[in-house]
């Protein structure tokens, strides 16, 4: 079992991101449950997602304590007392979107710094920083193929404006990179 | 044997898609946390043109129900969705639905009732209705539930007796996890589109529904409902065979017992037996499965789950329970007696050498972990009603 957070501020796309990644490690052939924090969601408030994968068939429902993997979309949440690493244990991972060096972060969330991966989307990609982030996290972490996050993408985004597929799909490919 | 591939589908998107493939006639809801993203895609898909049926908003979940009531007494396949406050709305209306014996299907996303205001899972709301007259389904897991859905058409058309299917709020409408989606192929088979047995209101053939009757006559109509729907357990297990059959599943691994109104699982001699309804089976399943891996083998435990609250399973629970330590998990309370799921299995086992334990857990949400159900199988028995912290 391999359990992932996702934090983020309303607006930003957690659960677009929580959907997409949790669709992506699905087409790889992997056991998948995704699920929101379970509560009324607003913009610019702290929002989490959540996915749990295996091998083998999951019939645990409780919610996500302790993650292997924890990705920040903003790194405001630092300074907004939400406690990032609440559960991390023993070699859980955290992918966080920030400029801040990694040794100051290491003190910050009380994670080993070789544990700590940053990553810094272009500010051009605006809206589609998500997904950059989501291409890091499934390249550094084996999560899926970039070929399974774009069909992910791809059919979860269908329904939307032609261009906003294109650069969600071209924020991937950088992520992915 | 047909075959499906599987999606990555949340509950909600689930049913609807399922909803949209049984040739309903009439939708018609009135929004409710955390139901409404079941109605808000069966409207979206009606908007598109891909859903056959007409969607109906209503004013209110009384007028929701009132309106599937009067489609299905025209012969329509009807479907509405509600949760909590919404289904006490409904209750009136439920009580004529079943009264009426008209074939309706809902589905509840379960959850809690105020006050104090609180929008998460509990079994609160199911249970104010669980009189009604209705044929109550729970399912662990969102394939149960798309599977729930279609048996609950079928045997509701084949008694006349209502159906509704219990889902449980967020925990299952809001996960996404693997699901096949019946065939549209072999569903036609199984669930023609055809008008349904209660056809009432036609001008053709005028007939009075549900008029004032004196004691003698309402008397036979309540008894006449209580046993059809205490003998719907055999064909409910024989139309779950078949659509398991149709539908191409796999056995379910480590069963001893898995039909259309309970699945026990774990090994047959197991010592502590838990009994439960819903979402929370799937973690007991796993915490079954770490405390029955360690060393010491001589007290495993196993998990009863009960798929249909009514018909009540007595005969299965009777065959299975004996001489084991039960724990009765209830996500609903009945204040100043038992709660409800108790005071049924205890009813059920009156004549047996069981010994009780009943626990209330996961009230408003609270969530049920691992750890609470690998405590309760370590905590001694008093019989009294422990409230799981």
């Amino acid at each position: 079992m391999y359990e992932i957070r996702i934090h983020g501020l309303g607006g930003q796309g957690v659960v677009t991101m929580t959907d997409i990644l949790a669709l992506a490690c699905f087409y790889e052939g992997k056991q998948v449950q995704a699920f929101p924090h379970f509560g009324p969601e607003r913009t610019g408030a702290p929002v989490t997602g959540f996915i749990r994968l295996d091998d083998k068939q999951i019939n645990l429902k409780q919610q996500i304590y302790s993650p292997d993997l924890i990705i920040v979309l903003d790194d405001s949440l630092l300074d907004k007392k939400v406690n990032i690493s609440a559960g991390a244990k023993t070699g859980t991972k955290l992918l966080i979107n920030t400029k801040r060096p990694s040794e100051t972060l290491s003190a910050l969330v009380g994670l080993p710094a070789k544990a700590i991966s940053v990553c810094q989307p272009d500010p051009a990609l605006g809206k589609s920083a998500n997904i950059f982030i989501l291409g890091q996290a499934a390249k550094l972490y084996n999560l899926a193929s970039l070929n399974n996050c774009s069909k992910a993408v791809k059919l979860k985004m269908s329904g939307l404006d032609k261009n906003i597929l294109k650069n969600n799909l071209n924020a991937l490919k950088q992520g992915y990179a | 044997m047909p075959k499906s591939s599987a999606q990555l589908l949340n509950a909600s998107e689930a049913i609807a898609l399922t909803i949209n493939r049984l040739n309903v006639g009439v939708v018609s809801a009135y929004p409710i946390t955390p139901q409404t993203k079941i109605v808000e895609r069966l409207a979206a898909l009606q908007a598109e043109g891909q859903g056959k049926f007409e969607f109906v908003r209503a004013e209110s979940e009384f007028a929701a129900a009132s309106i599937v009531l009067g489609a299905a007494a025209a012969g329509i396949r009807a479907y509405t969705a509600t949760s909590s406050q919404g289904l006490l709305m409904m209750l009136e209306v439920l009580y004529n639905i079943a009264g009426l014996r008209l074939p309706v299907v809902i589905t509840c996303a379960n959850r809690s009732i105020s006050a104090p205001l609180n929008i998460w899972n509990d079994h609160s709301d199911v249970m104010a209705a669980r009189d009604a007259g209705w044929l109550l389904f729970f399912a662990e897991n969102n394939q149960e539930a798309v599977d729930q859905h279609v048996l609950a058409y079928k045997l509701a058309e084949k008694l006349n007796i209502p159906a509704m299917v219990n889902v449980d709020g967020f925990i299952l409408t809001h996960m996404s996890e693997a699901v096949k989606l019946p065939e549209p192929a072999w569903l036609k088979k199984f669930l023609p589109a055809v008008k349904t047995s209660a056809n009432h209101l036609n001008p053709a053939k005028p007939e009075t529904l549900g008029y004032l009757v004196g004691p003698k006559d309402f008397y036979k109509f309540r008894r006449q409902l209580d046993l059809d729907l205490s003998a719907a357990a055999k064909l409910i297990n024989q139309e779950y065979k078949n659509y398991q059959r149709l539908s191409g599943a796999k056995p379910t691994a480590n069963t001893l017992i898995n039909n259309g109104l309970v699945e026990y699982y774990g090994p047959a001699k197991a010592q502590t037996v838990f009994v439960a309804m819903g979402s929370v089976v799937g973690t007991i399943k796993t915490a079954i499965d770490e405390y029955n891996r360690r060393p010491l083998k001589f007290n495993q435990a196993a998990v009863l789950k009960i798929k249909t609250f009514r018909p009540w399973p007595t005969a299965e629970l009777q065959s299975l329970l004996n001489n084991q330590r039960v724990i009765v998990i209830n996500k609903a309370i009945s204040a100043g007696s038992l709660p409800p799921l108790s005071s049924e299995i205890a009813a059920a086992l009156s004549a047996s050498k069981v010994k009780l334990q009943h626990v209330v857990a996961g009230l408003g949400g609270q969530d049920i972990t691992i750890d609470h159900i690998l405590k309760l199988i370590k905590t001694k028995n008093d019989n009294k009603v422990l409230y799981l912290e």
